[in-house]
């Protein structure tokens, strides 16, 4: 599950190397990406893995760690 | 038992779509009713919108006043906006109605809020359309602020036509300093800024650049031209909170005002302010900038020298305010008092020492975290986010725009992520190579 949404998030970027993304990254800070960015790799992973993320969890992500959680 | 939902919760919960017609289409004529002939309002509609009827795009504008919203829906008039607005307007106990009914998007300004995000997107992939503010807060002193990061490429993403609305006379009608309603005159202007073609052959940076000199305007400036008349009851009142540094002795928070007097308690310079917002030497010593729009860049000019100072140091006692939970908030404030304490700047960040719902309550922000400050109602106190909660700052002297403009250049200083305009914009050229090497 991870190794999916790491292609998902090297695919929303330019040039991520997917070696250094982990659970712990933080889409901000360390990947410099805005609301858009995630909104649309959390848009993707929904779609991959068939499952939506409620709305008033949206404001508590930070990390990718945070996004798996609220898909399993 | 299933613990009730906070309000906060309620409201980051619901999805959005595009607001129905009925609602929308009533508060419209409302609006007109209210507010058209009161402020004496015109359209100029630059661009045939026939064609763009009951389709998806965005409109655009600058953020003049706390009641854009109501100049902003008519040109586009029937089709329905959903505007996206600042997070703590819903909370408000006679705004709440309407704004839900409205189906707003509500948006934390100058941090991610994904949630708001979302909502704009489903909006226009449902076919509607959504009006945003790119500022993210009502004009301060009169003229713009630069569009919050992130606008262009958010604009490209979502490809869509997107409408420039320029509303002049809007901030001389509902000033920041005072909430006194104040009608003079007020003209619309409504183009198509980008299609779809143009958002994809720019980039980000590009469309980003364009919209902060397209809809750059400066309120002061237009009236100098026109020489409307804003009819008040007391046009300089509570202007000391704004234009709160002195431009002949360069003391910051000592000016004082009344009724149509503004002048410092140091040195005894100061202006009288007319109807039409001219300024008038008080006395033979009095300096007076050419408007209170330059008299406000002069002193953020001050305030970036001051900052350039390694130790640089702001500390102001403060009260905090919040949202609360279960219930809305009345008499048209824009939080409840919850605490107190310490608030300090330097060079690093914000930090807060003292309380906060009974608590002991501390956090620090680096500055590249608080781009500025939002201020929801007048220039009284401040507002930014912690850990995605409101926390809004009522400091004991009346020092507000000193710590806007000190958050701001501080974060500009230290490279944050929101730029300030380009050395070539009209923002930038508007003061003296003559005062800027006196300071």
């Amino acid at each position: 599950m991870l190794e999916k949404l790491i292609e998902i998030i090297v695919a929303n970027s330019e040039g991520l190397d997917p070696e250094t993304i982990t659970e712990e990254t933080d889409f901000v800070s360390d990947l410099g990406f805005t609301s858009l960015d995630i909104v649309n790799c959390i848009s993707e992973a929904e779609d991959l893995f068939g499952k939506e993320i409620p709305e008033e969890e949206l404001e508590h992500i930070r990390t990718v760690g945070d996004v798996l959680e609220l898909l399993k | 038992m299933k613990e009730k939902k906070s309000l906060h919760e309620q409201y980051q919960s619901r999805k959005i779509h595009p607001v129905a017609k009925f609602p929308y289409r009533f508060m419209s004529h409302v609006a007109k009713i209210l507010y058209y002939k009161k402020f004496d309002v015109h359209f100029n509609v630059h661009v045939d919108l026939k064609p763009y009827r009951d389709t998806p795009y965005i409109v655009i504008g600058n953020h003049v006043s706390r009641i854009d919203y109501v100049y902003l829906g008519l040109p586009f008039y029937p089709d329905t906006l959903n505007y996206v607005m600042g997070y703590n307007e819903i909370f408000k106990s006679h705004l709440n109605l309407v704004l839900r009914a409205m189906k707003i998007i509500q948006k934390k300004n100058f941090v991610p809020d994904l949630y708001a995000i979302r909502q704009m997107k489903r909006v226009l992939k449902e076919g509607g359309r959504i009006c945003i503010l790119p500022e993210g807060m009502s004009s301060i002193s009169g003229h713009n602020q630069p569009s919050q990061t992130g606008t262009g490429a958010l604009l490209k993403a979502f490809g869509v036509p997107v409408f420039g609305v320029k509303t002049a006379g809007g901030y001389l009608a509902n000033t920041k300093y005072n909430l006194e309603e104040r009608p003079g005159h007020v003209d619309v202007d409504v183009d198509l800024m980008f299609s779809p073609e143009d958002l994809k052959s720019m980039t980000a940076d590009e469309i980003q650049e364009k919209i902060d000199r397209d809809l750059w305007h400066d309120d002061y400036d237009w009236n100098k031209e026109h020489h409307y008349r804003f009819k008040s009851k007391g046009i300089a009142e509570n202007m000391h909170q704004l234009l709160y540094w002195c431009p002949k002795c360069h003391t910051a928070l000592q000016m004082e005002s009344t009724k149509d007097t503004l002048r410092c308690k140091c040195c005894g310079s100061g202006v009288t302010v007319d109807e039409y917002y001219d300024l008038h030497p008080l006395n033979e010593e009095s300096v007076v900038p050419d408007t209170p729009s330059i008299w406000f860049d002069m002193e953020r000019a001050w305030v970036k020298k001051q900052v350039s100072d390694i130790n640089y140091r702001l500390e102001d006692h403060v009260r905090i305010g919040t949202i609360p939970k279960d219930h809305l908030i009345k008499n048209n404030q824009s939080s409840e008092i919850t605490g107190e304490g310490t608030l300090t700047l330097t060079r690093e960040g914000l930090k807060y020492v003292g309380t906060k719902e009974g608590e002991a309550f501390e956090f620090f922000l680096p500055s590249s975290e608080v781009p500025t400050f939002g201020m929801c109602n007048d220039v009284s106190r401040f507002y930014t986010f912690v850990d995605g909660e409101f926390i809004e700052f009522y400091p004991d002297r009346e020092s507000t725009e000193l710590w806007d403009q000190a958050v701001e250049e501080i974060h500009h200083l230290n490279d944050g992520p929101w730029k300030d305009f380009p050395e070539d914009h009209p923002a930038n050229r508007r003061l003296t190579k003559e005062f800027l090497d006196s300071l």
